[in-house]
């Protein structure tokens, strides 16, 4: 009998796949069932989401603190124009709204879960008029009574649920993360049918829309030369904002035009007050 | 080409001894497999996913062994040995060796 | 982002090295193979009938750990079943160095062959998360060591 070594071939026990080649493959078809995943997920939890009673949302809310460093005038005018938009709106009963005010030269204004709003002393400063006013206002009224804040948050948790589920990590308890209530963003759909509704307010309120684009005109002239706010990146481009509304008035008959309502006497000082 | 797991064979005569042939083969199931049997786990009986596995990686071992003993010039493998060992979280490795022979 | 970019970096860090050393490692395989050669290992039980031999245990062991690109591919796979071709070149380096070592080990000796060879492979950072798969692979057989005439009367 001999012994002798033979030296098999390379290669046999290795494939030759370039795994570069094989991670273009792999990660290119995860990413896809990653995305068509979220998708759905997160459409299907947004729209879900509409169905849970504001109730709950405002349960959810109590504990929530804005501040309430509001001038006492400045907060009785915020509420009584406040509640005329909401009427003028056909806000479903048991949706109460609550406006909150922040003296923060901070260029935004948010609307959140159990219909709070929070409007900031930079953005009001802005305002020219009571109607651009009445659009910002409308503006957010119009995401609570869409039910967007719950719907975003819905989505988002049904997005880090799959992110926790794909990758393993978990961002610690998903919905401490989906109840940073202040930082929602909303989608562009969301924020173009809160215009609308708005824009319709408006004209319920004073028989023309006049002033309304002047809110986008505002925000766009001050966010020149200055950062971007986060809570306006996912806001339609201004000009396209602003045409999308023209058209949209021309089509249901609401004049471009009308006598301007002025802000109140004391307005301006209600601003600029200390808060107490 | 003839396998067997045993030192002789019966009626046979080892002219030439090749050294070892060795064949691997690391394989996974899909994500769905897995889901399906973390679900088994909980009720019991065959996984028959991982059973298909094992058996796929197993003739691939083998087929990667053999085509190594063709190589060396064996007409066959001797002392083959399988080995099963998971390399890492849902992938298993089969490994299949033996001694390449030649017999008349 | 800190961490998407922390991530990407070791990626490409663990690409280029890993596909270094893994061509470094395989020349030298390649060429130790062919130096040793000479010293059969059979993975028979049973010794040849004619000679004289000493034997003893002989064994080589090798850690081989898979880079951080080769884990992330193989996870991905993990997704879609099939061929993990990442982990295949890992085992195979991992087993022929072992053997080489087992082999290194006999031809210090003299051996003239190394019988009844066995292979172990145990996975050591098995089933646990965020750790790179790294696999010990040893090479176990008796050498055969040709006795001198003269002191085969004695033992």
């Amino acid at each position: 009998m001999e012994y002798r070594n033979t030296q098999p071939p390379e290669g046999i026990n290795v494939s030759h796949t370039h795994p570069l080649k094989e991670l273009v493959l792999l990660l290119g078809g995860a990413i896809l069932i990653i995305v068509v995943l979220s998708l759905v997920l997160s459409h299907s939890m947004g729209y879900l989401a509409r169905f849970i009673p504001f109730e709950k949302e405002v349960a959810l809310t109590r504990d929530l603190d804005l501040g309430s460093e509001t001038p006492p005038a400045l907060q009785r005018y915020l509420d009584a124009l406040t509640a005329r938009i909401g009427r003028a709106m056909e806000l479903p009963p048991g949706m109460r709204l609550q406006v909150h005010y922040s003296n923060d030269a901070t260029l935004n204004a948010f609307s959140t879960l159990g219909g709070h709003l929070m409007l900031y002393r930079g953005l009001l400063e802005k305002m020219p008029n009571e109607n651009t006013l009445a659009m910002l206002i409308a503006h957010e009224v119009a995401h609570v009574k869409h039910r967007d804040p719950i719907r975003a948050i819905g989505s988002g948790a049904a997005l880090q649920i799959l992110l926790a589920l794909t990758i393993g990590r978990t961002n610690a308890d998903v919905l401490a993360n989906a109840g940073s209530f202040t930082l929602l963003s909303f989608t562009r759909e969301m924020e173009s049918a809160a215009d609308a509704a708005a824009l319709q307010t408006l004209d319920r309120l004073y028989g023309h829309v006049g002033g309304a684009t002047r809110l986008f005109e505002v925000i766009n002239k001050a966010r020149d030369g200055m950062e971007l706010p986060a809570f306006f990146s996912t806001h339609p481009l201004d000009e396209q904002r602003i045409r999308a509304l023209r058209e949209m008035a021309t089509a249901n008959g609401w004049p471009l035009k009308g006598p301007l309502t002025p802000l109140p006497a004391g307005y301006r000082g209600w601003l600029a007050t200390r808060s107490p | 080409m003839l396998i067997s797991n045993m030192e002789h064979i019966p009626g046979k005569r080892i002219t030439e001894h090749l050294g070892l042939v060795q064949g691997s083969s690391v394989r996974a199931k899909h994500v769905g497999r897995d889901i399906m049997a973390g679900l088994k786990n909980i009720f019991g009986g065959e996984l028959k996913g991982y059973t298909e596995l094992l058996q796929e990686s197993r003739d691939e071992a083998l087929g990667r062994m053999l085509q190594q003993a063709e190589a060396a010039g064996a007409n066959a493998v001797m002392n083959v040995r399988f080995s099963t060992s998971s390399v890492a979280q849902g992938a298993a490795e089969i490994y299949v060796y033996g001694t390449a022979v030649t017999v008349e | 982002m800190f961490e998407l970019i922390l991530f990407l970096i070791l990626l490409v860090l663990g690409y280029g090295f890993g596909r270094w050393a893994e061509k470094r490692h395989y020349r030298s395989i390649i060429e130790r193979e062919k130096t040793l050669n000479r010293l059969p290992a059979i993975a028979s039980r049973i010794p040849p009938e004619k000679g004289r031999y000493r034997q003893t245990l002989v064994m080589g062991n090798t850690v081989i750990s898979v880079d951080y690109f080769k884990r992330f591919l193989a996870g991905l796979r993990n997704l879609f079943g099939g061929r993990v071709t990442a982990y295949e070149t890992l085992l195979d380096r991992a087993r022929r160095e072992s053997l080489l070592r087992m082999k290194e080990q006999a031809a210090g000796m003299n051996a003239e062959m190394v019988f009844n060879v066995k292979y172990e492979t145990a996975s050591i950072s098995k089933g646990r998360r965020d750790t790179i798969g790294s696999v010990e692979v040893l090479a176990y057989g008796t050498a055969l060591i040709p006795e001198p005439a003269s002191a085969s009367d004695q033992d």
